[in-house]
């Protein structure tokens, strides 16, 4: 242990304490930069699934369109049949896709779903003059319609890192 | 907590504070293809649908009411938590109040109104 006592040199002694001032930043840089590249990774994972949750909603605004031409064309076992099935994707979409909606969003696909249902039930069952029964599906199907396109809306900005 | 069974479930309680929130414009009532149907929809958790029907007895009293009123509680999936169906002044408010707001009933007068004032 004599070697400890011997007198090092100032300026290696300098060198010694720059090494450590060092070290220590670098291994603080290292671990700020493993910190951000796990955030961009997660976010990155985000920006996937919201991707692919605007597609889906791509999707069933295209089915929207669908039931509007089949209200269009006053085709009601057709609209009755079409309601059920895109309540359906609506459940399921809001289900898995409920951690990347706000209150308002899975508010909006819950007026959908209900929208769709009533639409289909007053298709398939309801009375009265067709011409009125169309008007009041048509007018449910416009506060379905502009829900579902906001919802569209507000994850499409999301996703393009817009939100 | 627990549960007096002998007692009916306290809906007029549920009912009562819907119809607060409602006048408070809380409860965005929105109408739907059934015109006897109105619904909101509550952070995407809850949803409550109010609805108007035929009595169903042969019988009814002349002065008293030909409807009846039904409120179903459904869950962010859509499924039905419980349902509660009465003839209560205040169901038949609540029920009112629905229809005004999901109807857009104020506006309507509104537009109406200015239209006449127009002549």
């Amino acid at each position: 242990m004599d070697w400890l006592q011997n007198d090092i040199p100032h300026w290696l002694q300098w060198v010694g304490l720059l090494a450590t001032v060092l070290g220590a930043g670098l291994a603080f840089w290292a671990a700020l930069s493993a910190k951000g590249a796990k955030e961009q990774a997660t976010e990155a994972k985000l920006q996937a699934i919201r991707l692919g949750s605007v597609l889906r909603l791509g999707d069933l605004i295209f089915d929207m369109q669908e039931l509007q031409a089949m209200i269009s064309r006053k085709d009601f076992h057709s609209i009755s049949a079409k309601c059920s099935h895109l309540r359906g994707r609506v459940v399921r979409f809001k289900t898995e896709s409920y951690n990347l909606l706000s209150e308002s969003a899975a508010a909006d696909l819950d007026l959908v779903r209900e929208q769709l249902e009533a639409i289909g039930r007053v298709a398939a069952t309801g009375k009265g003059l067709d011409e009125n029964r169309l008007g009041r599906i048509q007018l449910a199907f416009g506060h379905a319609n502009e829900s579902i396109n906001r919802v569209f809306a507000i994850h499409h900005a999301e996703a393009s890192g817009g939100g | 907590m627990s549960v007096d069974l002998s007692k009916e479930p306290d809906y007029d309680a549920l009912i009562e504070k819907l119809i607060d929130l409602s006048l408070a414009g809380k409860l965005s009532w929105q109408e739907t293809a059934d015109e006897n149907v109105f619904l909101a929809a509550v952070r995407g958790v809850q949803t409550f649908v109010i609805s108007r029907g035929e009595r169903k007895e042969k019988y009814i009293i002349a002065v008293g009411s030909h409807h009846m009123f039904r409120l179903t509680v459904q869950d962010q999936e859509g499924i039905r938590l419980f349902e509660h169906e009465a003839d209560t002044p205040d169901f038949r408010n609540l029920f009112d109040l629905a229809r005004r707001v999901g109807s857009r009933l104020d506006d309507k007068l509104d537009s109406t109104l200015q239209l006449l004032n127009g002549l």
